[in-house]
């Protein structure tokens, strides 16, 4: 093929010329359409566009060309050498890999849909050594070195379907880890657990590309589907946070113009077994309900409502949520939730378990100023609660915590042994966190806050609770990171508790 | 769930990895140029050998954002600063659409732009849609681009007996079609067959790259969801109608006219429908203007000289040289003064097709929005506030307004100013500080109390803009405990400060986000109406008379600060601010009593 010789060609000179011209010829008649607008009576529009200095000025940059910097835009890209970047075991299709793709098999749900197999098992492995001491009843002070094997298995069918499975081989439950107590109610003994029954499976697909493969047209409709032990999460954990037996599918990514939703997403779940709940204790609760998500008033509503079908019928109960997030002059992030139980009849003679009101209030603020260090990584927080009655979450899998678990970190335990926490139910009390999240440069982080728990008056729970506690985090090579935790609580009319804890993390 | 079930697992991996597709099959590394080029070429070609005979869509999609795609120093920066978040584990995801020949030729996502061999320099290029026969639906650009030379048949969606006469009258139109057959004088090697394709014309070939979210769920860009609840999918408009039309935005009948033009003047199929492939959209280039557009004829100058070359100073400009003085220190590339003569005069055509191809974005935002306003809330009066809304409408069927690449990024604004009888600008919202941001959450100025020197607020802190009507969508990360957070990016670090990427443990997908991040948006329906109010204090108001409002909607493909955050150069930043698109631009007047 003669290159030059097309290249030199003055007609295809003429043509290049010519299709540059056009789109300059189209916008001389946009400028005509654009000037048409309506407007109150008692404007008069000026002609041509607005004079000049009529805006504040976009910045000027009178620093030279800095050639070498433009050089290094192509020339200084880099690898991230990361000894666990690419996961110990994967087969078929490498994810996020280079290279050139075979054609794809299309026997599982045809041409339209067509396979992408590739499995992954990854995960991380946490070693903690902990030292800690329960409060009531005594025998709860314990120093231990516990871990925990988080080990997802991911089998990819097509570009929309797979298979997932998690399991933790060292723990049963997530209740009783693998450990070694070192000293305290239990001296010098290891235990192991080795578990490898699976805590989720399910399948997640999307029926419309499934269909539109089967019938061999493109997908008219978009449905996102999911079936199995499926693990659920909404609200960052506050109302749905367990893994049921069930279903759930999706209407995704709708708008409401005359309502100026920009995007709105509504799920449907239901469920036969495996639903946990503090509220019906038992591994055959059933769930159905729905949950909902939109994009509007410069934040996002979530909304929902779902029935616990428990073992026990007397335990069986409603639950609604709404909650609505925004940003606000640029200082401060709120979050207002509520999540509200009703209709359970109670067992004879016992209080109800899940019956009554949540509220939450989450705050943080992005100070005006900061001498010193990233506004935005400087999360002052503030994250208030009152529980009325005996508020659930929908559901709370084994090792989820209480429903205040977001609301700080001294509601939160450690997810291996028994590091304690303040009440974290909300029930028949009111109270909150007060913390400072600071995350330097994004690489490490120092967390620091005290809690209150308040009882309700009239609240047959003990008394009320003070804590302080203290986090920090930092990575120390590309696939490990060290986190330390501490925290002390002051217990109206109970022994003190207190935590201190060393964690090593490994992700692969 | 018993250990039969992971026994399920494991065996269904197994079977399902061994009969479905085969790895990802990368080529040797770190061989020679030359051979890697010559590789290249023979089995992806090169946008300029289709140039040949396609002159005219060569040359509309020399200036595309297509063609844009991997010498855009923005998604340089931003690439590299993601893997560096994320150790590594997001790998080539961003360039398996960004630079599809490259890495279909298993070229490393680090390697440098122009190292790049042959068509993979030339990001979204001809092969990457006219070889790929099959759908892929939402794969984040994981599809198979048929390897071959140039003979190798190519996809396209209209009627193709045009080519297959001409290849039937092979002789008579000079044209070779296989490789077996030796070179000829003035003949020239076109593809064997053209097939037509129902894939290359629907929406769905737009899919793999246009709605992407990275494993775990997390949504990135989402144009191909937001078209699917569009009026214009319910009619069955396609995203090529309106992004290969002659006007763009618009569904409107292609002008006819010949497929192709062969170097020797011969034309084929001379009254077919023609597609604009400028593909107009948004977005902008903001690289060294001597890089871009890819011209036919590959440049004499590389692109390390290119980029060293100074053309902010004018360098080879006439005013320039005619003042060098003799001891101006000119990189060992740049010495010869007709070199920087040339250069000059290839960076004053190329800018010339930028400013062509804003024309065309500038049309593409007036055909899709419409601004009305103000609207007086109230006879304007000394002494009250001035109380006044504008309406912005969403004209486009097919998708939200703004729309486009990786959703936090594109910005969409309203600026409006007062001007009081004196000519004097007494208040504005949508303003721009002295970094070219927004004067919002992410503003330096404003967080930094930094002292504006501009009116109106001249002499005090650059105030928060508390009226800002932005369309802007943000990324939103869950704080360590309580609510969230705008975030840079879609990563949560206040969990972990040593993110991975990797498959969600979730079934994300029916639940509109993975836990603790999604993206937020304040992107205006189809044909939907949001009204922007404003308030301007009675102190500012302290005389009557004629007074002005002026108005405009401003585009912007990136955000300042999230180009500090990637390490954005400064000439990134200056060209991204110079080439901001503005429409709707008008004033009005009006008396206060």
């Amino acid at each position: 093929m003669n290159r030059k010789s097309s290249t030199a060609n003055p007609l295809l000179v003429g043509l290049l010329l010519m299709v540059a011209g056009l789109p300059c010829a189209f916008a001389q008649a946009a400028a005509d359409d654009s000037q048409k607008h309506d407007m109150s009576p008692e404007a008069k529009l000026l002609p041509g566009p607005p004079a000049e200095g009529s805006f504040i000025p976009d910045p000027v940059y009178p620093q030279p060309y800095d050639a070498q910097a433009q050089l290094d835009v192509y020339g200084a890209k880099h690898m991230n050498p990361n000894p666990t970047g690419v996961p110990a075991v994967e087969l078929g299709i490498r994810m996020y890999d280079h290279g050139a793709y075979t054609p794809r098999p299309t026997w599982l749900f045809g041409a339209k849909d067509p396979m992408a197999s590739g499995f992954m098992a990854y995960g991380d492995l946490r070693i903690a050594a902990d030292s800690y001491d329960g409060g009531s009843p005594p025998g709860k002070k314990q120093s231990t070195v516990a871990a925990r094997l988080n080990l997802d298995m991911d089998l990819a069918l097509t570009a929309t379907e797979r298979i997932h499975a998690f399991t933790r081989p060292l723990d049963k439950g997530g209740k009783s880890f693998t450990r070694y107590d070192i000293s305290g109610a239990v001296d010098d003994k290891f235990t192991h657990n080795f578990d490898f029954d699976l805590d989720t499976l399910f399948f997640e697909g999307d029926l419309g590309q499934i269909t539109g493969g089967l019938s061999g047209k493109p997908a008219s409709f978009d449905m996102p589907i999911a079936f199995g032990r499926i693990p659920f999460v909404t609200q960052n954990g506050v109302w749905f946070e367990d893994a049921f037996d069930g279903a759930a599918f999706s209407i995704t990514a709708k708008n409401i113009p005359s309502l100026d939703v920009s995007n709105t997403d509504l799920t449907f779940f239901g469920g036969w077994a495996q639903l946990t709940t503090a509220a019906a204790p038992g591994s055959k609760n059933g769930v159905f309900g729905l949950a909902g998500f939109a994009d509007a008033r410069k934040g996002y509503i979530e909304y929902g409502y779902g029935y616990v079908n428990a073992d026990d019928d007397n335990l069986s109960y409603h639950n609604v949520t709404a909650a609505f997030s925004r940003r606000y002059k640029g200082r401060l992030s709120n979050s207002v939730r509520l999540i509200g139980n009703f209709g359970q009849k109670g067992d004879p003679g016992k209080e109800k378990t899940a019956d009554g009101l949540l509220v939450l209030v989450e705050n943080s603020l992005t100070p005006k100023y900061l001498p010193w260090g990233n506004q935005l990584n400087f999360v002052p927080y503030l994250n208030l609660f009152a529980g009325f009655n005996s508020p659930q979450s929908l559901a709370r899998g084994g090792d989820s915590g209480g429903v205040l678990r977001n609301t700080g970190i001294t509601f939160e335990s450690d997810g291996m042994t028994a590091y304690p926490t303040l009440d974290a139910t909300a029930h028949d009390s009111y109270g909150g966190a007060l913390g400072l999240e600071y995350l330097f440069d994004l690489a490490h982080q120092i967390v620091v806050e005290g809690s209150v728990v308040q009882r309700r008056s009239g609240s047959p729970l003990p008394g009320n609770e003070y804590g302080i506690g203290v986090r920090y985090q930092q990575p120390i090579s590309p696939d490990l990171i060290i986190r330390f935790d501490a925290m002390k609580g002051f217990l109206q009319g109970q022994k003190d508790i207190y935590g201190v804890r060393a964690e090593l993390r490994l992700k692969f | 769930m018993g250990k039969a079930a992971l026994v399920l697992v494991l065996l269904l991996a197994v079977l399902g990895t061994a009969f479905g597709q085969l790895l990802p099959n990368p080529l040797p590394e770190n061989d020679t140029p030359e051979h890697n080029k010559a590789l290249a070429d023979k089995q992806y070609p090169s946008a300029r050998v289709c140039g040949e005979c396609h002159p005219t869509q060569f040359a509309q999609w020399s200036i595309s954002s297509h063609a844009y795609a991997v010498v855009s120093p923005m998604f340089n920066k931003f690439e590299q600063r993601i893997n560096d978040l994320a150790r590594g584990t997001i790998n080539s995801f961003c360039v398996r659409c960004h630079a599809s020949v490259g890495v279909a030729l298993g070229e490393r996502r680090d390697i440098a732009w122009w190292n790049r061999s042959g068509a993979a320099q030339e990001g979204i290029t001809c092969v990457t849609c006219h070889r790929v026969g099959e759908a892929y639906s939402k794969s984040n650009g994981a599809r198979r681009i048929t390897p071959g030379d140039i003979h190798e048949p190519v996809f396209g969606p209209f009627d193709t007996t045009g080519v297959l006469k001409a290849i039937g009258n092979a002789e008579r139109y000079k044209i070779l079609v296989s490789s077996d057959q030796p070179d000829k004088p003035g003949y020239t090697r076109i593809h064997q067959q053209a097939i037509q394709s129902t894939v290359i014309k629907q929406a769905e070939l737009c899919v793999t790259c246009h709605q992407v979210a990275v494993h775990a769920g997390i949504k990135l860009e989402t144009v191909w969801e937001e078209y699917r609840a569009s009026p214009a999918f319910k009619e069955g408009i396609t995203c090529q109608e309106c992004h290969m039309s002659p006007n763009p935005g618009r569904k409107v009948e292609y002008p006819r006219g010949p497929a192709a033009l062969l170097p020797n003047g011969m034309t084929v199929n001379d009254d077919r429908p023609l597609s604009d492939h400028t593909f107009t959209g948004p977005g902008y280039p903001i690289s060294h203007p001597g890089l871009f557009p890819i011209p036919l004829k590959e440049s004499r100058f590389t692109p390390q000289q290119w980029l060293k070359f100074d053309y902010r100073a004018e360098w080879g400009s006439d005013a320039f040289e005619s003042k060098v003085a003799a001891d101006t220190k000119f990189p060992p590339e740049w010495q010869n003064a007709a070199d920087r003569k040339d250069a000059w005069g290839t960076v004053q055509a190329n800018l010339v097709r930028w400013e062509a191809r804003k024309e065309g974005r500038i049309k593409l935002l007036e055909n899709g929005s419409k601004l009305d306003g103000p609207f007086f809330n109230g006879s304007p009066q000394v002494g009250r506030d001035l109380s006044f809304n504008y309406k912005l409408t969403n004209l486009n069927k097919g998708h939200n307004l703004p729309s486009g690449s990786l959703g936090a990024q594109p910005e969409l604004w309203l600026n409006v100013a007062l001007i009081d009888p004196d000519g004097k600008r007494i208040w504005e919202s949508g303003y721009v500080d002295s970094q070219g941001d927004t004067a919002d959450l992410q503003s330096h100025d404003v967080r930094d109390r930094k002292i504006a020197t501009v009116d109106p607020f001249k002499g005090q802190p650059w105030p928060y803009d508390d009226q800002l009507f932005s369309m802007q969508a943000k990324f939103i990360t869950t704080n360590v405990k309580g609510t969230d957070r705008e975030m840079y990016l879609p990563i949560n670090l206040d969990f972990d400060q040593l993110p991975f990427i990797r498959p969600g443990g979730t079934p994300a997908s029916v639940n509109n986000h993975p836990p603790n991040v999604r993206m937020e948006k304040h992107s205006i329906p189809p044909l939907a109406t949001r009204t922007a109010p404003y308030k301007v204090p009675a102190a500012l108001l302290t005389k009557p008379g004629t007074y002005r409002l002026a108005a405009r909607l401003r585009a912007r493909t990136e955000p300042m600060y999230f180009m500090d955050f990637v390490f954005a150069t400064t000439d990134m930043k200056r060209a991204e601010n110079r080439w901001v698109t503005d429409t709707h631009q008008y004033a009005v007047e009006f008396q206060v009593h």
